[in-house]
């Protein structure tokens, strides 16, 4: 096991390196550069120009400016942005709390409305609830968040006013978590949406395969109650590969949702790096997409090794 | 499984509460406004990345700077200058701009009894301090237009500063000021380490009407009121910039009352905005006009006659009326009119008239081909425009450009791009690097004519400036080089006049429309004056209330 985990680590060491080469090179391909956001400004000149790009260290070659910044990142520092002139860290530490709160709420919503109509669906197959929540569901993942998330508020905000359009907190009220909350009803409706689907689906697929299983009759043989063959024998088994695909998506709620943080003006983590991606920003890109790659990386070996333990039949070599 | 399985009572629990916070948020339903009355929450698109206009090009962070600063001079929204920090504007006929030599001496004399919000006061050495700012090598100020040409600046007394210049420079007036160039505090940012990274970029100490009070990262900014501001106590308490990306929630929250200020709407938002009642909207034509760039290096745009032509078969009051929803007005000139240096009996160069556009065709030797485009020595009347990709207005104006050239035989193909690659530097950009035929966007012009030098002097040829046009008129450079060295307006005004007369003659540009600074606010807002001046609608917050009298649900 020690082993086992000792080398998967080692070989994400070279993979790291190869991504964040990749996605610096990519980067820096990027038309425009940090300089684009002075435009056509008739008081700079080529010397101001030249003057900027020293200063921001960008007439180094590309190949000094990545090692640079991957000395600084092996040892933790990710460097400062560009344009706020503040580490990235920090930026992005400031972030993650509310990233986290709105990721996680809705994939906690989405996973518990999924598994339920997942299950249910499957206990019942090709019923008229079944069909109808598989209607359902692939009408919600290909609704386009952007629109959506503008409906909702036009419904719900505009016209009911129920519902406040966008922020995360009424002005003067940051600790109120009553407010707060009304504030991440609409954004976690369209989060979890879009991903209800992909769950439920999954769910019934790994329920309906589970309940055709010889334990489950024998289960049902031996007189046990629908109650407990489902809730109990079912249900368990069927949700040891949701633990693997639920892990896999762990990493996504550190990114952030662009589209819905952008709409609903959530000061998130997708919505810095859309920032930053408009202004090429590049130490604050690097940041974000590194420590998803980590996270990604992580969050693969901890599906491997969790699902050795919830499945004992699974060996790790 | 006749019973609610854990996660349906999870979900109806969710619900419930659901329910039950909307009910608590409908009790202030249709209430026009829903901040208290000292309060007014300004709309911002874009986060600002510093809250230090000197070291920014975000107009974001010029929006919640603005209030904290002042710079030596203003500009009000009729465009006329006023001395702020100063206790009057420098000019030769007062005796305070001297020339010296070669050069010459402005004198500024600074108001007395001002302070930083910190208590410290303002003296002439916080003058000295943003000149050697501006001249730091390691400082990110994006240029140094102006202070390149100081060579010392004396402080005799803590209240005055004489600023010695190489040379006559005649918008000296543009100087130490808002919207990037404010005072700043020398006591404060002269030790720095390194004045890039400092905290005072995120926690700003100025002279103006609010201090800075708080920044949520990636929600708002917050300032309060200066009690001491030396123009009078503001008005309000509490000024906030909150930060929202999307236009549509900032309508909706412009609406709803959430905010009581939405800067910048887009034109799609304006015919349903006429019919809300919750706000006002203001119109004025900023110092930004659309334009038609020609690259006079292609051998098409050479010739002064094909320029002309197009000119003269464009419809722009069609264009101002149908695709500019009649908001922004027709430009006639580079230059604004509520400036000094507009021309107001020159008019439209190159009125519609395409007969007249495929005369001059014509008579330049361009015949029609068979496929309806004309055609000389072989060369077909065809080009390429660029523009900024994404931008439904300008992809518009374009499919109705090409109906208006085609009208007189010439073809317009199009071809639009990100507008990073549009903008960026030498020689990466279409513009700069001269990859372009004709490009379609904006330009600002500057409060002060000078500013179009780099545009139209030979010597800013990109890479040295912003001459994309690649124009070259000798006379144009003479009269750009003496507009920068008069001192007096009067001699400056005749020399700008011509300059636009060289324009209206040559067509570089063709101007479409001016742009226009279109806010929406909340109908109890008061005492709002858009500037359309880069002070934007900011300038003049001090005197801004809300009338709570009014406030009746």
């Amino acid at each position: 096991m020690t082993r086992y985990l000792a080398r998967r680590l080692l070989t994400a060491v070279p993979l790291l390196i190869g991504i964040s080469a990749l996605l610096f090179i990519l980067m820096n391909q990027v038309p425009g550069g940090p300089l684009a956001v002075y435009g056509a400004n008739p008081h700079m000149h080529a010397a101001d120009r030249a003057r900027l790009i020293h200063a921001m260290g960008l007439d180094l070659p590309i190949h000094m400016r990545y090692f640079k910044w991957l000395l600084a990142a092996v040892q933790g520092d990710l460097g400062h942005s560009i344009f706020t002139g503040r580490p990235v860290l920090e930026m992005i530490a400031e972030r993650t709390p509310n990233t986290l709160v709105l990721m996680g709420l809705s994939t906690v919503v989405s996973l518990v409305v999924g598994i339920a109509l997942g299950v249910y669906s499957a206990i019942k197959p090709y019923s008229k609830f079944d069909y109808a929540a598989t209607t359902a569901s692939f009408l919600g993942y290909s609704l386009p968040t952007f629109w959506f998330g503008i409906m909702l508020m036009m419904v719900f905000a505009a016209k009911l006013h129920w519902l406040p359009a966008g922020g995360m907190h009424s002005l003067g009220q940051e600790g109120n978590w009553v407010d707060g909350l009304s504030y991440l009803v609409l954004p976690v409706t369209v989060l979890s949406i879009v991903s209800v689907a992909s769950w439920s689906r999954f769910m019934r697929s790994s329920m309906l395969e589970v309940l055709r299983a010889d334990f489950i009759r024998t289960a049902r043989a031996k007189g046990q109650t629908e109650r407990v063959v489902i809730g109990y024998h079912a249900l368990r088994n069927a949700l040891l590969p949701v633990v693997t695909v639920v892990m896999m998506a762990m990493p996504g709620l550190f990114g952030g949702a662009v589209m819905t943080e952008t709409i609903f003006a959530w000061p998130g983590i997708g919505r810095l790096f859309y920032d930053s991606m408009g202004k090429s920003d590049y130490p604050v890109m690097m940041g974000v997409l590194m420590i998803s790659a980590v996270l990604v990386v992580v969050f693969n070996l901890l599906a491997d090794v969790l699902y050795s333990v919830v499945d004992p039949r699974i060996q790790m070599e | 499984m006749h019973r609610t399985p854990g996660p349906w009572r999870a979900v109806l629990a969710l619900t419930l509460a659901c329910s039950c916070l909307a009910g608590c948020a409908q009790a202030n339903a249709h209430v026009s406004r829903r901040n208290a009355s000292d309060t007014v929450v300004v709309r911002s698109q874009q986060e600002p990345d510093k809250l230090n206009p000197t070291l920014t090009n975000a107009i974001s962070a010029v929006d919640v700077g603005t209030p904290i600063f002042n710079g030596l001079v203003g500009v009000d929204d009729q465009m006329h200058l006023y001395p702020d920090l100063l206790t009057a504007l420098p000019t030769p006929e007062n005796g305070m701009v001297k020339l010296e030599g070669k050069g010459m001496a402005v004198t500024y004399h600074l108001r007395p009894g001002v302070r930083f919000h910190d208590g410290v006061p303002l003296t002439s050495h916080d003058v000295w301090f943003v000149w050697k700012m501006h001249m730091d090598p390691k400082v990110l100020v994006s240029s140094r237009d102006g202070y390149d040409k100081i060579t010392r600046i004396d402080t005799p007394d803590p209240l005055t500063a004489v600023v010695h210049f190489k040379e006559p420079y005649a918008p000296y007036l543009g100087l130490f000021s808002l919207p990037n160039d404010p005072i700043l505090p020398a006591h404060l940012l002269e030790k720095s380490a390194d004045i890039n990274l400092d905290g005072f970029n995120r926690a700003p100490v100025g002279t103006g009407p609010f201090k800075f009070k708080e920044w949520v990262a990636g929600d708002h900014v917050g300032l309060v009121a200066n009690p001491d501001y030396f123009g009078g106590a503001p008005k309000l308490q509490k000024l906030y910039f909150k930060f929202i990306p999307d236009d549509n929630a900032a309508y909706i929250q412009l609406a709803n009352g959430d905010i009581d200020v939405y800067a910048d709407f887009n034109l799609e938002q304006l015919q349903p905005a006429k019919e809300q009642r919750t706000f006002r909207v203001s119109i004025v034509p900023s110092m930004s006009y659309e334009q038609i760039s020609f690259n006079l290096e292609k051998p098409l745009f050479k010739e002064r006659a094909v320029r002309v032509a197009l000119a003269h078969a464009i419809n722009k009051d069609e264009m101002s009326r149908t695709i500019y929803k009649g908001i922004w007005p027709v430009a006639h000139s580079t230059e604004h009119p509520l400036s000094w240096s507009y021309n107001p009996k020159l008019g439209e160069p190159c009125p519609y008239d395409p007969a007249k556009a495929r005369q001059l065709l014509d008579a330049a030797g361009w015949k029609v081909g068979p496929d309806g485009v004309r055609v000389k020595n072989g060369q077909r009347l065809s080009f390429t425009i660029n523009s900024t990709a994404g931008r439904k207005i300008r992809e518009q104006a374009e499919l109705v450009l090409q109906g208006y050239f085609k009208a007189i035989g010439a073809e317009m193909k199009i071809q639009n791009v990100e507008g990073g690659l549009l903008f960026a530097g030498y020689p990466t950009g279409l513009l700069q690097g001269g990859k372009y035929e004709a490009a379609l966007f904006a330009y600002s012009t500057s409060i002060d004519p000078a500013a179009n030098i780099s545009n139209w002097h030979t010597r800013m040829i990109p890479p040295e400036g912003q001459n994309t046009f690649r124009f070259r008129d000798p006379e144009m450079d003479r009269i750009l080089d003496r507009g920068n060295l008069e001192l007096r307006q009067k001699d400056r005004q005749p020399l700008y006049w011509r300059m636009t007369e060289i324009l209206d003659r040559e067509m570089p540009t063709i101007p479409l429309v001016y742009w226009t600074e279109t806010h929406g606010m909340n109908r109890h807002l008061h005492g709002f004056k858009a500037n359309p001046t880069s002070s934007r609608f900011v300038w003049n917050v001090k005197d801004w209330y809300v009338d709570s009298t009014e406030e009746q649900p």
